[in-house]
């Protein structure tokens, strides 16, 4: 096991006799200091500390997804929050750029939850609903000292309602290849071409290592999902991605592909007021960007569709007709635009469950 | 509030002055107003004095430095003043009763302009040691803020700038709520786009006094920040290989001038669409427009009519124009 991306743990006095918190300590190396919070300590900070305390909240949320945007159904599992990788573009540097690496103790609440959730959903025949824990946090990065894929994995399996997607920029899949896959998990990561994941994504894996590790789970009976998320059109951008859409279906068979979503660079206005003296230099996050409905900025509209128009094009050509791709926080006339179809508001999640074995929906809406 | 205070006539010349450590109006403007309204009607505002433990031998001036000077100017030796029997200090021990009463000197007279503020804030602060954080509510409902010391923050930022740019911003040439997008940049950069957005430009006769208003300068302030930033060169540099001194003080030219390099696909599209909208033949009261950024592949038209006879007769103009292939030109707008 390689060492763990932070120098120090603070575990609340009320979460450490909780199980995790004993199991995640125990699987420490000696050389990572512990300190035992109390209440009214200050509070930790830091993506180099670990904060092991309790979740008061819900851990199961729809994801926030934006105002006028076609909603994809996604909801979102936190078991954690903030991600050790310090991604340029990441929306966790905007809203949390000082929070810890935050790891909820409290499992057992998280499991009911999301077990009567999920048994709501086959309850209703909606399933099976697409639940991800990498949206405020890395699913795999902590891997080796949380085991959260195991006890996810573990956790998802009996509910057919519900189908997991662990998504990564790491290649952390030891946890995946040592039990047979549930039918409902789906592996997934975020992709860019290799120069701008050695420019934007510090520690993360390389394209090579998670297109590695994707061949890994794509090998042991996963099926695979993969996040072009955010595509940044900088000169030569649609080269640099229909390589990576080459080494992406040279690693892994269309037919364990899930679903591809693509998602170009988008933020907020105010994203550019707190990092861009810090970004001096790199044209790619000075593009022509401009406000969109919902406030964020956004590659002006014939960028923007004609980036998706030859992603997907690709995409589909590489991965067959069949292969399952949609749009991140995009409108249906972007939609329609540039996929050929404007879905209605309950159709992504149907379509992008037709791929899923037993206990599917049906397609709908193509 | 100090113990205890007199009031009476007190020598203008044995006064010791302290402007740097308790005036806070800003700017300083030409006393002859003054001057003329004291000679017609008289000191009607007492000086507040520090006259407890003399400081280099004699009562310190804590309110009415103007007041003081036009009084002696006006051949007066002495003036009315409040006499607070308190010690004058270093810096860090004055009470904070003293700096409310000072306050209050002010607003009786007239509201705090966003220099005076930030002014205010900080050299109160420097005199009684208390922190931004620390400040008391009520101060802050005084001021008219919400009460956290984040509501300063845009005053303090302005009491720092250089007196050109205060000016501004206490005379309402700029206004306060553009500082927003300018506090976080790096203060060269903001310092040149003050220049440039030319308020009080330093360039002869270009533009000083011209009022900007909020949306303006923020657009100016984003785009060209952006653009600079993306280029890798400091704010000043990127105008000047621009050539955008030239419209310095002229903020409808800069805005025009600055927004074409910040968007410059999205402008010419914009342009375009202009001369291929004049072109199409429509009937006068037809009008085709674009949303804001060309976002959804969509256009707009808008038929004005003041019958439905005329209503009828645009619609089969339209229709004819459709037929005819006129509106070609504006496929490459849809979708």
């Amino acid at each position: 096991m390689s060492s763990p991306p932070f120098d120090l743990v603070e575990v609340d006095a009320d979460a450490a006799p909780l199980p995790f918190a004993e199991r995640f300590l125990a699987r420490l190396p000696g050389s990572i200091p512990v300190r035992l919070r109390r209440q009214g300590d200050p509070a930790p900070t830091g993506r180099r500390t670990v904060h092991v305390t309790g979740e008061p909240g819900a851990f199961l949320k729809p994801c926030p997804c934006s105002p006028g945007a076609v909603r994809c159904g996604y909801r979102v599992f936190t078991p954690a929050f903030q991600c050790p990788f310090g991604c340029t573009y990441c929306f966790l540097r905007l809203y949390a750029p000082d929070a810890p690496l935050t790891l909820y103790a409290n499992l057992e609440d998280a499991a009911a939850e999301l077990r009567g959730a999920a048994r709501a959903w086959e309850g209703e025949g909606e399933g099976p609903v697409r639940v991800g824990t990498g949206q405020f946090a890395d699913s795999l990065a902590l891997d080796p000292w949380t085991g959260h894929a195991r006890w996810l994995l573990d956790l998802f399996e009996p509910l057919p309602g519900a189908q997991l997607e662990l998504k990564t920029k790491s290649a952390r899949v030891e946890a995946l290849l040592v039990r047979r896959p549930p039918p409902n998990a789906v592996a997934a990561w975020s992709v860019n071409p290799p120069e701008r994941i050695a420019s934007d994504e510090p520690g993360s894996a390389s394209l090579a290592e998670r297109l590695g590790a994707a061949a890994q789970a794509a090998r042991a009976g996963y099926r695979v999902g993969f996040h072009f998320d955010p595509v940044v059109a900088e000169e030569g951008w649609e080269a640099a991605y229909r390589e990576v859409i080459g080494a992406l279906f040279a690693a892994v068979e269309p037919s364990r592909v899930a679903w591809v979503s693509l998602g170009t660079l988008r933020f907020p206005p105010r994203f550019l007021e707190e990092w861009g003296p810090r970004l001096r230099g790199r044209r790619a996050f000075f593009g022509e960007l401009v406000p969109g409905e919902d406030g964020k900025l956004r590659y002006f509209w014939p960028l923007r569709k004609r980036v998706y128009r030859i992603l997907a094009d690709a995409l589909r050509r590489q991965g067959g007709p069949e292969l399952r791709v949609y749009l991140c926080m995009e409108s249906p006339a972007m939609w329609g635009a540039a996929l050929g179809w404007t879905p209605r508001e309950d159709q992504v999640e149907g379509y992008l469950a037709a791929g899923a074995p037993a206990g599917a929906s049906d397609a709908g809406g193509r | 509030m100090p113990t205890r205070a007199d009031w009476r006539r007190v020598s203008l010349g044995e006064l010791v002055l302290a402007p740097e450590r308790y005036a806070f109006s800003w700017p300083g403007e030409g006393d002859a107003p003054l001057r003329e309204s004291l000679a017609r009607f008289g000191q009607l505002r007492p000086l507040v004095v520090l006259g407890g433990a003399a400081h280099q031998g004699g009562p310190v001036l804590a309110a009415g430095h103007r007041r003081a000077a036009a009084l002696g100017a006006l051949g007066e030796d002495t003036a009315w003043a409040r006499v607070l029997v308190l010690p004058f200090g270093e810096p860090g021990t004055d009470p904070p009763e003293l700096w409310d009463l000072l306050l209050e000197d002010h607003l009786a007279a007239r509201p705090l302009n966003p220099a005076e503020l930030g002014l205010y804030v900080r050299r109160r602060t420097a005199g009684t040691g208390e922190s931004f954080a620390g400040l008391p509510p009520q101060l802050f409902r005084r001021l008219g803020l919400p009460p956290r010391s984040g509501a300063l923050e845009d005053y303090l930022w302005i009491s720092e700038l250089p007196a050109v740019h205060r000016d501004a911003f206490a005379l309402g040439r700029l206004p306060l709520a553009g500082v927003r997008v300018l506090l976080r940049a790096p203060r060269e950069d903001a310092l040149a786009l003050l220049d440039l957005v030319g308020a009080s430009s330093k360039r002869e006769g270009a533009g000083a006094g011209a009022a900007v208003g909020v949306n303006k300068l923020s657009e100016i302030a984003r785009w060209a920040l952006e653009c600079a930033w993306g280029e890798g060169l400091s704010l000043a540099a990127w105008a000047e290989r621009e050539g955008l001194w030239a419209f310095a003080g002229e903020p409808e030219a800069l805005r025009a001038q600055v927004r074409r390099r910040r968007y410059p696909e999205l402008s010419a599209w914009e342009a375009d669409f202009r001369e291929d909208s004049r072109g199409l033949g429509l009937p006068p009261e037809a009008r085709v427009s674009h949303a804001p950024g060309f976002e959804g592949g969509r256009l707009t038209c808008t038929v004005s009519f003041a019958s439905l006879p005329e209503l009828g007769r645009s619609l089969d103009a339209l229709e004819e124009g459709l037929r005819a292939g006129r509106l070609d030109r504006l496929g490459r707008y849809l979708g």
